[in-house]
């Protein structure tokens, strides 16, 4: 194996420099890092957000059901100003529903849909993890993912 | 790990059902009845992710008792991130290898996380010199975890990056070469490539070491505004369906395995798809 040495830490580097620049431009917006199509990359950003819509959708299906069409646009602007949260799918699904209860009135089988995936989510992680501040820790690494995300932004 | 006959050795691994096709589906719950009420299916993928910190589905597990090989196939190892392979990620695989008793796991040469950041899907990594070497020490590090052989897949995408040093093909073939992995090829995701990014498909085929083919995926998608979108949600169109055949000219009666993920069509439309794909290796 090549090993852990200089010329590999090299090449990291510069592949971590290249995968960051482009997933900035696909997740945030933010420009395209130079020689890239920008409309192909303007396409797969969109692929993007539409797989986390299809993924939320599917855990809450009377969310979708309830938003109906404009569901897709409510998550599009949710999904530009929110990262894919580190708890995946079922995260992404929890935060979008508090932005979908802001944008409309949502009938009583999407908010007791979400209850009982808020209770699901609650009792597994009790299961899976005996430290007390499991959620608490989540949460701040979080909150520190996205500063540090916003910081990285140009100014 | 003997690097001829790696597709024989998924065949060896799944009962052959008196046919020339060895088929397969991606499981998912949504086709988890279908599979069972199909005779016709030799083996099965499943996805890590959606297996992770629960037991075995029992309709996967019914599965297994019928006879039907399991594949465990990952989308979030990042093997073409700039980061180490997360040595828990990589556990969990191992340990799902096992329990599944599977022949080989396969996982993508993409990437879908870097510096904090989670892009949610895989994406193509650069195909230059110093992504290569990255790629080529991520994958033995997993290999060194893994309990048994490891696939790599091609992944299709929308968009290339610049200033590449090598082609497909030839990125592909140096990966495997030096990796000794071996090859999930995806003909769908072949085939989006080479129509979205201007090449040949089939002379792609003659250019990669089919000899360490594994198995093969293949999967629908749909024409959107110039761009071929590989949705797993569509029909699979004829000319994927002729570059399978064009495979199989090459390297005869692969493993080859549907990939349904969404738009779940009616059992006799599944089965007509797999119809199509086992008359396409004629």
């Amino acid at each position: 194996m090549t090993g852990y040495g200089g010329i590999m830490i090299d090449s990291r580097r510069r592949l971590a420099h290249d995968e960051e620049g482009l997933l900035r431009a696909l997740l945030y917006g933010e420009a395209v890092p130079e020689g890239f199509d920008a409309f192909r990359v303007g396409l797969a950003a969109r692929q993007l957000t539409e797989k986390r819509w299809t993924r939320v959708a599917h855990l809450r299906p009377a969310l979708a059901l309830a938003l109906g069409p404009a569901g897709a646009t409510i998550f599009h602007s949710y999904a530009t100003r929110v990262p894919l949260p580190l708890g995946g799918a079922e995260a992404d699904a929890r935060c979008f529903f508090r932005e979908a209860m802001r944008a409309a009135e949502l009938p009583g089988d999407a908010r007791s849909e979400e209850a009982a995936a808020s209770a699901r989510f609650r009792a597994q992680r009790v299961s899976a993890c005996t430290k007390p501040f499991h959620l608490f820790v989540e949460r701040m690494v979080q909150i520190r993912r996205y500063s540090g995300a916003r910081d990285a932004r140009p100014k | 790990m003997a690097a001829v006959g790696a597709a024989a050795a998924v065949e060896a691994a799944v009962e052959v059902n008196g046919r020339d096709a060895i088929l397969g589906l991606g499981w998912r719950p949504e086709v988890a009845s279908f599979v069972l009420a199909h005779e016709g299916l030799d083996f099965v993928e499943v996805l890590i992710e959606n297996l992770v910190g629960r037991p075995l589905p029992p309709a996967l597990d019914a599965v297994r008792r019928r006879g039907l090989t399991v594949i465990p196939h990952g989308v979030s190892l990042s093997l073409g991130g700039a980061e180490w392979p997360d040595a828990k990620r990589l556990s969990r695989l191992a340990r799902l290898a096992e329990v599944v008793d599977a022949p080989l796991v396969s996982e993508h040469v993409a990437f879908v996380r870097s510096g904090g950041l989670e892009a949610g899907h895989l994406l193509p990594v650069p195909r230059t010199r110093h992504a290569l070497d990255v790629l080529v020490e991520n994958v033995r590090i997993a290999q060194g975890e893994l309990p048994v052989p490891l696939a790599l897949e091609n992944v299709a995408g929308l968009f290339e990056w610049p200033e590449s040093e090598f082609d497909e093909a030839d990125f592909l073939t140096e990966l495997l070469e030096r990796t000794e992995a071996l090859l999930l090829l995806d003909v769908a995701n072949l085939y989006a490539n080479a129509r979205n990014h201007g090449f040949d498909a089939a002379k792609t085929l003659d250019r990669i070491p089919l000899e360490r083919l594994a198995y093969v995926h293949i999967a629908g998608g749909i024409e959107r505004g110039g761009v071929y979108v590989d949705t797993h949600a569509h029909t699979i169109p004829r000319a994927i369906l002729s570059l399978l055949s064009e495979l199989t000219d090459r390297c005869p009666c692969p493993p080859v395995m549907l990939e349904r993920d969404d738009n779940y069509p009616p059992a006799a439309d599944l089965q007509a798809e797999l119809d199509a794909i086992e008359e396409a290796q004629q």
